[in-house]
């Protein structure tokens, strides 16, 4: 299959994404099972560097087309790719949804906290007074905390990584795939044009280490990072929880993936 | 011949459903019934009706003329006043407090006391109405005592025989839901995704009920609604969708996706007055233009629209067919008048809908493909063959000039697309709801009716043919402005517009007067 020439700008984490992805679909062997949903801005690109199928969808809806696709073939492996953009501001309403239908599938969010397409405009998760000479419109309002909000809607496995340390989210991205559930992964993927928090990520990064099932703790992690230039980035596994998914809430679906079939066999 | 009963009461008192049961024994009995509902967005209180019509022969709308009013509340006496010479009025006056008391009944079941009392007077068997009771009031706690108030009132009241007879011939009753619901089911449906706005929300409750071998899913919006479609639809899965106007509107990216990413997408549109949230629990034909334009950019569409229940079926049939086969955008465009009234009928055999998926590397631009079978791409970008995003001009020209070709192979397709009734010189043409009181109206006024099912592709050329074979043209539509007028002026006649905008369907009479 012939695939995308890549148009990233030089030096994009979202390399790293891809590179990633590349790999942990290789060593998951998921690239006959699998249909992946993209965005659109930046990290919408990758659509056409994976060889995989999927829906290159509109702005914001790419959770409603992974769960599409979940109740159209439950055998596929669905993957997501948002945005901060695409997925905090357009689609917020079904990040919210999703997290408490709780549908087997991965929803990974490239979070350059920008607009960066579109050529620098605050998102949710900008931190406030976001302005400067590339920044003409400024972050009004509070910030966002996505980690945070998806705990609080029985989200079943959140977690958040950096783009730039290419092991641990291999590691986390693979964790997010076989959780039976919804799998929610930040990946703070710093912006080389409109918001280079590069610096300050990599120095105040670390990696987190509780029990899983704390929900208590895991809010705790959650504040520690506002999204803003101050204080440590805890990544890691925030939650995970075993709870029953959507699909095995629906004898038809459940039937379809005893079978091993989608509809389109039966 | 012709016999109207009027049932009026306040929202809840179960006016819709006294109707029905009236329907559906009338149809046992060998009577064609027309079933008109009426009712406002509250769901306790107002003064809702429906008027049940009588026939020997079939017909398919509502007189404003009434041979009874039963009127479960004083104020619809007040209301309805319209009735007939020797027309009679059943209002609690027939004795119902003294029944409710006597026999110690729940007040819930006065409504019922009326029926038999109805029934009786008519001169149908109690029998069949108390089996009409047990079969659709069947598990409700109230059954029993459902069944002591059909007697009381039927004893009550005295056998008039003031109804004309017919021959028994057993005959159902449908709604325009149940052709979709049916229609649906028949053609291998999977999934119905909707969120609930009247008048589409009948077809997700039926699919609810009925589900089994297909599921429903009510998300939370239209937005989700119509993307998630695309992606169980891209998935494999047989999709239809269902709204309203405003929810429509929300879909319109959807539509547009649909057009660039070439996955198979049907939608129910059952349309009621507009702009905005209007008088949502009444009719109108105003988003016929809404159905042939919505989303941007410039892609192929079919938009069918079937004026009683058994085109319902067909329109869902070919829908799923032509969507599959094109992967095209298909709409079946009905309204609250079609979707909520009922009508005797028989439920037609669909035809089986076969898919060839196939193996293909080239994606969407040359056949249906599947995630799963193959590396499977659809996207809302401009692409080339296999789906990869492209800026290339030639690309976009190549892509665009597919979606035309695919246009033209569709207007190819042998569908009946339009259908002809009657005798005459002069021309009448409709889609939708208006069918019924056009034909009705055609059993006194000589005249032929044209009734457009497929509004795209439109049958230009034999409506250019009937047009010109005719004396006066008229178009009737349930709007303000005449939006299939437009459609045929712009075929190159002029037309008179017969248009009704009160948010109420046509009665037959109108239509006569206007056409006379």
């Amino acid at each position: 299959m012939q695939l995308g020439k890549i148009t990233w700008c030089p030096g994009c984490p979202n390399f790293s994404i891809l590179n990633t992805v590349r790999k942990v679909v290789e060593e998951l062997k998921l690239k006959d099972k699998t249909a992946i949903a993209t965005g659109i801005g930046c990290h919408g690109k990758i659509f056409d560097y994976l060889d995989l199928s999927g829906v290159y969808c509109l702005h914001g809806r790419v959770l409603p087309v992974m769960l599409g696709m979940r109740l159209g073939n439950p055998n596929l492996k669905v993957i997501g790719f948002g945005g901060d953009g695409d997925t905090y501001a357009e689609g917020m309403d079904h990040f919210v949804h999703n997290c408490r239908y709780n549908a087997d599938m991965t929803m990974i969010v490239h979070n350059n906290q920008t607009f960066s397409l579109t050529a620098g405009q605050p998102t949710p998760v900008s931190e406030k007074v976001f302005k400067d000479k590339t920044m003409l419109i400024g972050s009004f309002g509070e910030t966002i905390n996505p980690i945070k909000l998806a705990l609080s809607l029985g989200c079943s496995f959140v977690a958040r990584v950096y783009a730039l340390d290419l092991e641990h989210m291999k590691e986390v991205i693979k964790e997010a795939i076989n959780h039976k559930g919804f799998s929610f992964v930040e990946v703070m993927q710093p912006c080389t044009v409109f918001h280079d928090t590069r610096e300050f990520i990599g120095k105040n990064v670390y990696k987190m280490n509780h029990d899983r099932k704390d929900i208590k703790k895991a809010m705790e992690k959650a504040d520690e990072y506002k999204y803003d230039l101050n204080g440590k980035i805890p990544v890691g596994v925030f939650y995970q929880e075993k709870k029953k998914t959507l699909e095995e809430q629906w004898p038809q679906l459940v039937d379809l993936m005893k079978k091993g079939k989608g509809w389109y066999e039966k | 011949m012709r016999f109207s009963v009027l049932f009026g009461g306040k929202a809840g008192q179960g006016v819709n459903e006294l109707a029905k049961l009236f329907s559906e024994i009338a149809g046992k009995n060998g009577y064609y019934v027309f079933n008109y509902r009426d009712y406002g967005s509250l769901i306790r209180g107002g003064n809702s009706f429906n008027i049940v019509s009588l026939s020997d022969k079939k017909i398919m709308s509502h007189e404003d003329k009434y041979d009874v009013v039963v009127a479960l509340d004083e104020e619809s006496v007040e209301i309805h006043k319209n009735l007939k010479k020797n027309g009679l009025v059943m209002d609690e006056k027939i004795g119902i407090n003294e029944i409710l008391e006597k026999n110690k009944l729940d007040k819930k079941v006065s409504n019922v006391i009326f029926l038999g009392f109805l029934m009786k007077t008519l001169g149908f068997n109690l029998e069949d109405l108390l089996n009409e009771l047990k079969k659709e009031f069947k598990g409700r706690k109230l059954l029993e005592q459902d069944l002591i108030a059909a007697k009381k009132g039927y004893e009550k009241a005295e056998d008039k025989r003031i109804l004309f007879k017919v021959k028994k011939i057993e005959r159902n009753v449908f709604d325009g839901s149940d052709g979709i619901v049916y229609g649906a089911i028949n053609s291998g449906l999977d999934l119905y995704i909707a969120y609930p706005m009247t008048p589409s929300t009948p077809v997700l409750h039926k699919l609810a009920e009925k589900q089994e071998k297909h599921m429903i899913f009510q998300p939370e919006s239209e937005l989700a609604v119509v993307n998630m479609a695309l992606g169980a639809s891209f998935a494999g899965a047989r999709v239809m969708v269902g709204t309203s106007g405003g929810g429509f509107d929300l879909m319109s990216e959807g539509l547009s996706m649909q057009g660039i990413s070439e996955i198979p997408l049907v939608v129910y549109l059952a349309s009621r007055p507009g702009p905005g949230t209007g008088v949502p629990t009444h009719t109108m034909q105003s988003d016929l233009k809404d159905a042939l334009n919505a989303g941007h950019g410039e892609f192929p569409r079919i938009v069918i629209a079937p004026g009683d229940p058994e085109e319902c079926v067909r329109a869902v049939n070919d829908a799923f067919y032509l969507s599959q086969k094109y992967r095209v955008l298909v709409i079946i465009l009905s309204d609250k008048h079609v979707a909520e009234s009922l009508f005797t009928a028989e439920l037609p055999k669909v035809n089986e809908i076969k898919i060839d998926y196939g193996k293909t590397d080239k994606n969407y631009s040359e056949k249906r493909c599947l995630p799963g079978l193959n590396i499977c791409k659809a996207s809302g970008y401009t692409h080339n063959e296999y789906g990869i995003t492209t800026e290339d001009g030639k690309i976009n020209v190549w892509m665009l000039d597919r979606l035309k070709k695919k246009k033209l192979e569709i207007e190819k397709e042998k569908l009946e697309k339009i259908k002809m009734y009657g005798k005459g010189e002069d021309l009448v043409i409709g889609f939708g709801s208006v069918k019924g009181a056009i034909l009705d109206a055609l059993d006194e006024v000589d005249c032929r009716f044209l009734q457009v099912l497929y509004l795209e592709p439109l049958d230009k050329k034999k409506i250019q043919e009937e047009i010109k074979k005719s004396k006066k043209i008229y178009v009737v539509e349930n709007n303000s402005t005449g939006q299939l007028a437009d459609i045929i002026e712009g075929l190159g006649f002029k037309v008179e517009r017969i248009l009704k905008y009160d948010a109420r369907p046509f009665t037959k009479e109108e239509v006569k007067n206007a056409i006379r």
